[in-house]
């Protein structure tokens, strides 16, 4: 049976990688994937057990090679016309047929893995794989991936150069290289170093990835176009809505909360759209004559004061099917978008379009019950703006046949003046008599009648849309409002995870004298995740880094790099500060470690361990290859013993080193030997001993070089010692 | 034949009537017993003539002087074909080529014609005169010397001709301490007629023989070839590399040179000691004729020996 080749080896993993480079692009069917992998796996097994069958079968292709060649352009030429077709009809884009067409044709190459040749097109294939699906994703797991490809890479290019070295050296110089000779500088050794080492250079390259300007265009244009469809953000709510996506674990956006190390105790509601006419069974937004309130810069408009009582959050929004922002109730202004965004005065913030990718935006907002410190006479040039005036009968609507509903509410709020103790009333009425059931189903004539007196079981929506009527039939002016709960909060990063199964539906009552007042009647339910088994810990810490990678690696721009630049040269322009800053610097990096988190501990051990054992490596490598290099050059095959006399000789050169004679590469043994004259007198015989010996066996016919070897030994460990 | 002691006994002889050239004395044993012919290039007066008249001496054969003139013919060499009237036929007079060790004194003297006729000799082995061919004697050994080339009235050896020296060597003034032994020794003892034989002809060509069974290991080829194509490939100090047949010479001599010092295997000093000496005469500088002294040659081959790396 054939040894199987190490460079084959790797280029099988190459292989894997690439198919799972496909499959993480998305662009093809796992079932295909799936088949690909197969194959390569039947074609892994098969060439080594069978390769006299192949042997037998490939003599035969030579007799026959006419045939097969033809057979094989028959197939390029298919291949070809499949990428015109599926660009053409199915799949309407050029990026995934070409992923495709790369994936059917690294199968059909699977089968002609014969010499080098071959290797070499599936490698360029493979490249091809991981550039393409690099372009259509930005996952962040594709990057353990193209790491697992760069040192895959490296080391089989470097086994193919050996190869090929091997080759030409027989072509050129006439001295044979054997096989077994190639295979054996494969060592274990040689793996962990160029592995190491490469590992190294990717993140040396790291360092030009943050320098070297963007230029904003790629190769491939980011095809970034899967966008998640939510529901409830629409022009119209059904009474239903919302209750489909509350399993869905789909992440849609994270929100880091200026100055905030910990969840606030009155939690954030991340409000989105609002609604004001409900026609018994939906929910529209009928006010068509909106007020855009946007661009005002809080740091021109507000004072001090009021400023200290704005909330930031920087949302990093996926791309929705929706052309609605999201921000904490009330927004003041939205920033860090390009294209125009309006905030209406029901406090709805909107695109003009849904956006295509995940966008990255700014909001300040306000807290309820300030309004009057924000706006003191609740206008802008004299006109009121929000909260919009009482008059306003569109909050105070009801459909048809709430009678028994306007009953409900008077006899909850009986006894009651304040609107705001009748919508505390009716919260807490809400929240304490009905329970929360997912799979709660209501007359569909009469949804709201249904819920509130035979089914009371149901979700956000039926909950709020109740609250709403109730309070609208006792004179209190009330929305719906949907948008996202809290979310869960990631205490690695700072921020709040905020998943598809957050969305949900609450109320804002007016509240005179302190404007739009959030209420969510919706009875608490469990808590998911609170990330207290290692899985949820290690899923939060994960999500941590994919929003880090998504900021500084996919969206790293040229104003980041300004960004970068100004703080360099604000540091180091004043160079009287310099020294001192850097001293500060390392002491509070010390001090970070020392306090810092466990995780971020262990991460710095890491680093550091990793950067020394490199450096480590780089010399020893060095300084073997040279040693390697210096042995093998002009060498045809040497015996056993010639080889360890050539050891023995350069374990002495080695010591003699550490010494300080060095000796130059134009240098002969003998001219060396001269120069080691200050040694001490043993250790020049022994010097001249070894190099005598060496002599003898390496050039000359000795008769008994083992033990003139051992002699060898001896006398280095003389002179080591 | 103990090789040894015979190679020992020559070096012996020859250093008694060169002193305080040890060198020059062991690169002329090396010539001889590679089957090379030495020139010996140098100012007049430093033992040119004595080095290559001791080494004819040295050797139990036929040995000839010519000394070399610009009036010198190639049938004064070569010899002539002239009319035997009792045999009544033509008949060929051997020159003075047809012995063992030959002394080509002043060879630059000579003509452009009547040197390639002695180099072709050295060649071939053999001379054609009148389209028959006759053999020289075995071993054939030429030293010749010439005096520097910017001497006046020379004919200097183009480097075609120049190449067919296996060795060339220059004397070089002694020391101070070896002049004066020269100086005080009486003239019997510094005449090389007075050495006697330590070799005979069949002795020398058991070395040559020898010579070539002493072994070169593969990578020394390899650094031999590497030193060659350093030559070729330094356009920026030589105009002309070392050609094949210098190659050839060199791996000859370096075995020849192990012998000589007691190995029957060849070390890669051996070929670094003699490269400057082999190689000099086989390359033309950049510099242009006024420079081209063997000195300056040599100077840069040792150059270039720094910069080709000994195998290990």
């Amino acid at each position: 049976m054939r040894r199987r080749d190490k460079l084959e080896n790797i280029t099988y993993l190459l292989i894997v990688a690439g198919i799972v480079s496909t499959y993480m692009s998305g662009r093809v069917s796992p079932l295909i994937v799936s088949i690909a992998v197969f194959i390569c796996l039947i074609n892994f097994l098969l060439d080594t057990r069978k390769t006299a069958f192949f042997r037998r079968k490939r003599r035969r292709a030579k007799r026959t090679g006419k045939k097969m060649l033809l057979l094989k352009n028959l197939f390029i030429a298919l291949l070809l016309i499949f990428l015109l077709i599926d660009t053409l009809f199915i799949s309407l884009s050029l990026l995934t047929s070409a992923i495709r067409l790369l994936l059917f044709a690294q199968v059909l190459k699977l089968f002609d893995l014969k010499d080098t040749r071959d290797l070499l097109q599936m490698k360029i294939i493979v490249f091809f794989q991981v550039l393409s699906s690099a372009a259509t994703t930005t996952n962040l797991s594709l990057l353990p991936l193209f790491g697992i490809y760069f040192v895959l890479s490296i080391w089989w290019i470097m086994l193919f150069h050996f190869r090929e070295e091997a080759k030409t050296a027989r072509e050129k110089a006439g001295y044979r290289i054997r096989p077994s000779e190639v295979r054996r500088l494969a060592t274990p050794m040689f793996f962990i170093t160029t592995g190491i080492l490469s590992l190294v250079s990717f993140f040396l390259s790291l360092i030009f990835f943050f320098i070297i300007p963007r230029v904003g265009v790629g190769l491939f244009t980011h095809e970034d176009t899967t966008q998640i469809r939510v529901s409830g953000f629409s022009e119209e709510v059904d009474f239903g809505d919302i209750g489909s996506v509350k399993l869905d674990p789909t992440i849609v956006m994270r929100v880091e909360t200026a100055g905030l190390s910990s969840p606030p105790k009155k939690p954030f509601y991340w409000k989105g759209k609002v609604f004001d006419y409900f026609d018994g069974f939906r929910w529209q937004n009928t006010y068509k004559k909106k007020k855009s309130t946007a661009g005002r810069n809080p740091s021109l408009y507000l004072s001090n004061a009021q400023r200290e009582y704005l909330i930031k959050q920087n949302i990093l929004l996926e791309s929705l099917d929706a052309r609605i922002l999201f921000a904490v109730p009330i927004v003041y202004n939205v920033e860090g978008l390009d294209s125009s965004v309006r905030i209406d005065e029901d406090g709805t913030i909107s695109l003009s379009a849904p956006p295509l990718k995940r966008i990255d935006y700014t909001a300040y907002s306000y807290p309820e019950g300030l309004t009057d410190k924000f706006y003191p006479l609740n206008t802008i040039k004299g006109r009121p703006i929000s909260p919009v005036s009482i008059t306003d009968k569109r909050y105070l609507q009801i459909p048809y046949g709430m009678n028994r509903v306007a009953k409900l509410a008077e006899d909850i709020t009986k006894g009651l003046e304040r609107p705001e103790d009748k919508a505390i009333k009716i919260e807490k009425y809400l929240k304490q008599k009905f329970t929360y059931n997912l799979n709660a189903i209501w007359d569909v004539k009469r949804p709201l009648n249904s819920f509130l007196f035979n089914v009371k079981e149901g979700y956000c929506e039926q909950f709020a849309t109740a609250m709403a009527i109730l309070l609208r039939s006792v004179g209190v002016p009330a929305r719906l409002v949907t948008g996202f709960l809290e979310g869960e909060w990631n205490r690695y990063g700072g921020y709040f995870l905020v998943r598809q199964r957050d969305a949900h539906s609450w109320v804002e009552a007016f509240l005179p004298g302190k404007g739009w007042v959030t209420f969510d009647p919706t009875p608490s339910i469990e808590t998911p995740l609170t990330g207290t088994d290692i899985f949820a810990t290690a899923a939060l810490f994960i999500d941590y880094i994919k929003l880090k990678w998504n900021r500084y690696i996919i969206r790293y721009s040229f104003e980041d790099q300004k960004m970068l630049v100004t703080k360099v040269r604000d540091k180091t322009l004043n160079l009287k500060n310099l020294s001192r800053e850097f001293l500060s610097m390392f002491k509070n990096a010390l001090l970070s470690i020392q306090s810092g988190s466990l995780v971020f501990r262990i991460f710095i051990i890491i680093a550091v361990v990793l950067i020394v054992l490199s450096v480590f490596t780089i010399v020893k490598y060095f300084e073997r290859i040279a040693g390697f290099k210096r042995a093998a050059s002009g060498r045809k095959i040497l015996s056993n013993e010639k080889r360890k006399a050539v050891r023995a000789y350069l374990s002495m050169l080695y010591l003699l080193k550490k010494k300080g004679f060095v000796k130059e590469r134009h240098i002969t043994p003998w001219e060396f030997m001269r120069t080691i004259d200050r040694l001490p007198p043993n250790e020049i015989a022994a010097v001249k001993f070894i190099t005598g010996s060496y002599y003898r066996i390496r050039f000359g016919l000795l008769p008994y070089p083992q033990r003139k070897l051992k002699e060898m030994e001896e006398a280095l460990k003389n002179l080591k010692s | 034949m103990d090789v040894d002691s015979k190679l020992n006994a020559l070096e012996k002889n020859l250093k008694q009537v060169i002193k305080g050239k040890d060198e020059a004395v062991r690169l002329s044993i090396v010539a001889l017993i590679a089957r090379g012919h030495l020139l010996i290039e140098d100012v007049p007066g430093v033992g040119k003539t004595t080095l290559a008249h001791a080494l004819a001496r040295s050797i139990d054969g036929s040995f000839h002087r010519i000394q070399f003139t610009s009036d010198l013919l190639p049938s004064d060499i070569i010899g002539v074909t002239i009319y035997n009237q009792k045999k009544n036929s033509f008949e060929f007079k051997k020159g003075p080529l047809f012995t063992h060790v030959l002394l080509a004194d002043e060879i630059n003297r000579a003509t452009p014609k009547t040197q390639s006729a002695l180099l072709e000799a050295m060649n071939d082995s053999q001379v054609t005169v009148d389209r028959k061919t006759h053999p020289l004697p075995k071993p054939f050994f030429v030293v010749a010397t010439q005096n520097p080339i910017e001497y006046e009235g020379t004919y200097p050896l183009p480097e075609s001709q120049l190449d067919r020296f296996m060795v060339c060597l220059d004397m070089g003034y002694p020391s101070k301490e070896d002049e004066r032994k020269i100086i005080v020794s009486s003239n019997e003892d510094l005449m090389p007629s007075n050495l006697h034989h330590v070799l005979d002809t069949n002795e020398v060509l058991k070395l040559q023989e020898r010579v070539e069974n002493v072994k070169i290991e593969n990578s020394l080829v390899t650094y031999l070839l590497n030193i060659i194509e350093a030559t070729r490939n330094s356009p920026e100090v030589l105009e002309l590399g070392v050609s094949p047949r210098g190659g050839i010479a060199l791996r000859k001599a370096a075995q020849a040179f192990a012998l000589i010092q007691g190995r029957d295997y060849v070390v890669p000093d051996d070929i670094k000691n003699l490269s400057p000496y082999l190689l000099a005469h086989r390359v033309i500088l950049n510099t242009g004729g006024e420079f081209n002294v063997m000195e300056e040659r040599r100077v840069i081959i040792r150059d270039l020996l720094e910069k080709v790396e000994v195998p290990l």
